[in-house]
């Protein structure tokens, strides 16, 4: 529901300034709104799923130097999670 | 475009408030090293304050040109539009970990039944509008909110210190090197280096020679706020109840009881770290705004904060949906990741700067 209403929004809002931007001229502007708007647009649709996020990046670049660096160490991380 | 500026006061105190939003919130160091955290939060301190000197000092010498252009003058045109990518990436996962930290806090504590995506989103919408309003204001803003934070915590840690018993940080260096090392990693990764986004704004202050000052200050009091809610926190609750605890100051604070007059103190609490969160939010959304247009070679950057504040809130509805994924992130993850944004490329800026001529293109900058 929240995530429907964001896409209305978003998809409003990138479509007047897409058009805004464009008639003033800053096409570079606009094509870099209407970009960032449809990539919120796919984030938001229900059902897609394995988008990447600035975790799964940060996870996928750094995952092997923090195991790296944890066992080089031999420290143990766990701390309680309730 | 009008250049906002600020003075160095503003930016220290934009600074300690990005810093301290939440850095007493989950107190990870301190569950895995127990008394000897203050080894850690003061070496990451130490170690920041060191990094900042590096970054006052390369920016005194092009005091005219933001660190985005100097990053490009120095490392060069391609090299230096991936190192912005890097933190653009970074700024959006400190911002995800922002918003997922509130949402957790809020619906692990106050407001179980709501969504946390709702929460979010009401916080975007804040944070939006505020980093809309430009820098200057954000800076003006703070000022306002500073001193009721700090007469609130001032007061709250008064009445903690009464059930306080025995000194927390005693018995001392109980742990191994090895130990103390990683747990100053998570230290620096988290509340520390996040200051490298405040480097930033560091062409919008006035007066260029006070940089390293105001900002050191200010990384000192985040250092002592941490120190001293730790201290509260062990003490208060002692080690089994600390380490079993979600939120540990929080719970420290719901021990609070004031007479029949004020109950419920930590909703007072509550209230100040949702507004300094949301601080920390602003900033981030406003210099992602600002690098994001000097990547793509942008003037008009007013219409781009909703829909980067709207970006932040849907990677952060695909990120950490279970709260161990984020403590897991905070704890293994961020103490190597930050490196790159906080350590590796500003040293090599600094490096470079110092060896490199100021050439034309330098001297051009800062006459244009």
């Amino acid at each position: 529901m929240i995530g429907y209403f964001v896409i209305a929004a978003i998809a409003a809002y990138g479509a007047w300034h897409c058009a805004r931007l464009w008639r003033r001229g800053k096409l570079r502007e606009s094509v870099v709104l209407g970009l960032v708007s449809s990539v919120v647009a796919a984030y938001l649709l229900p059902g897609v799923r394995h988008l990447p996020t600035a975790e799964s990046i940060h996870a996928w670049l750094y995952r092997p130097l923090s195991d790296y660096v944890i066992e080089w160490l031999n420290v143990s991380t766990e701390v309680n999670v309730p | 475009m009008i250049r906002e500026r600020i003075t160095p006061f503003q930016l220290g105190c934009l600074c300690f408030s990005f810093l301290s939003g939440f850095s007493t919130l989950y107190l990870l160091e301190a569950k895995l090293l127990m008394q000897d955290v203050w080894i850690a939060n003061l070496t990451a301190c130490l170690f920041i304050l060191m990094l900042l000197k590096m970054n006052a000092y390369v920016q005194n010498q092009y005091p005219h040109a933001n660190m985005s252009d100097i990053i490009d003058i120095v490392l060069g045109k391609w090299l230096g539009k991936l190192a912005h990518a890097f933190y653009l990436l970074g700024m959006l996962g400190l911002g995800v970990l922002s918003l997922r930290s509130i949402s957790v806090f809020y619906t692990s504590a106050i407001l179980p039944g709501t969504s946390p995506n709702l929460i979010m989103l009401l916080v975007v919408i804040v944070t939006t509008y505020a980093a809309s309003l430009g820098l200057s204001t954000i800076a003006r803003s703070v000022l306002v909110i500073l001193p009721f934070f700090v007469v609130s915590i001032v007061a709250i840690g008064f009445f903690i210190y009464q059930d306080v018993e025995a000194n927390p940080f005693m018995p001392q260096l109980q742990h191994p090197l090895p130990l103390l090392l990683y747990g100053s990693l998570i230290s620096f990764g988290f509340p520390f280096c996040k200051s490298y986004v405040m480097v930033f704004l560091f062409s919008e202050v006035t007066h260029q020679k006070k940089l390293f000052k105001s900002c050191s200050i200010a990384v000192v009091f985040s250092c002592a706020y941490l120190l001293i809610a730790t201290y509260l926190t062990i003490g208060s609750l002692g080690d089994n109840m600390f380490k079993t605890a979600m939120f540990p100051f929080f719970s420290s604070i719901q021990l609070v009881k004031f007479g029949e007059y004020i109950e419920r103190i930590e909703i007072l609490i509550i209230a100040i770290w949702t507004i300094m969160t949301m601080y920390e939010i602003i900033v981030l959304q406003y210099v992602f705004v600002q690098i994001a247009g000097r990547l793509f070679g942008m003037k008009a950057l007013k219409p781009f904060y909703l829909p980067v504040g709207v970006f932040f809130f849907a990677v952060a509805t695909k990120s950490f949906v279970n709260p161990a994924e984020l403590v897991a992130y905070d704890l293994k993850i961020l103490p190597v990741s930050v490196n790159l944004n906080a350590v590796l490329v500003p040293v090599c800026v600094f490096v470079l700067t110092l060896f490199k001529k100021r050439g034309g293109s330098v001297q051009e900058l800062n006459h244009s």
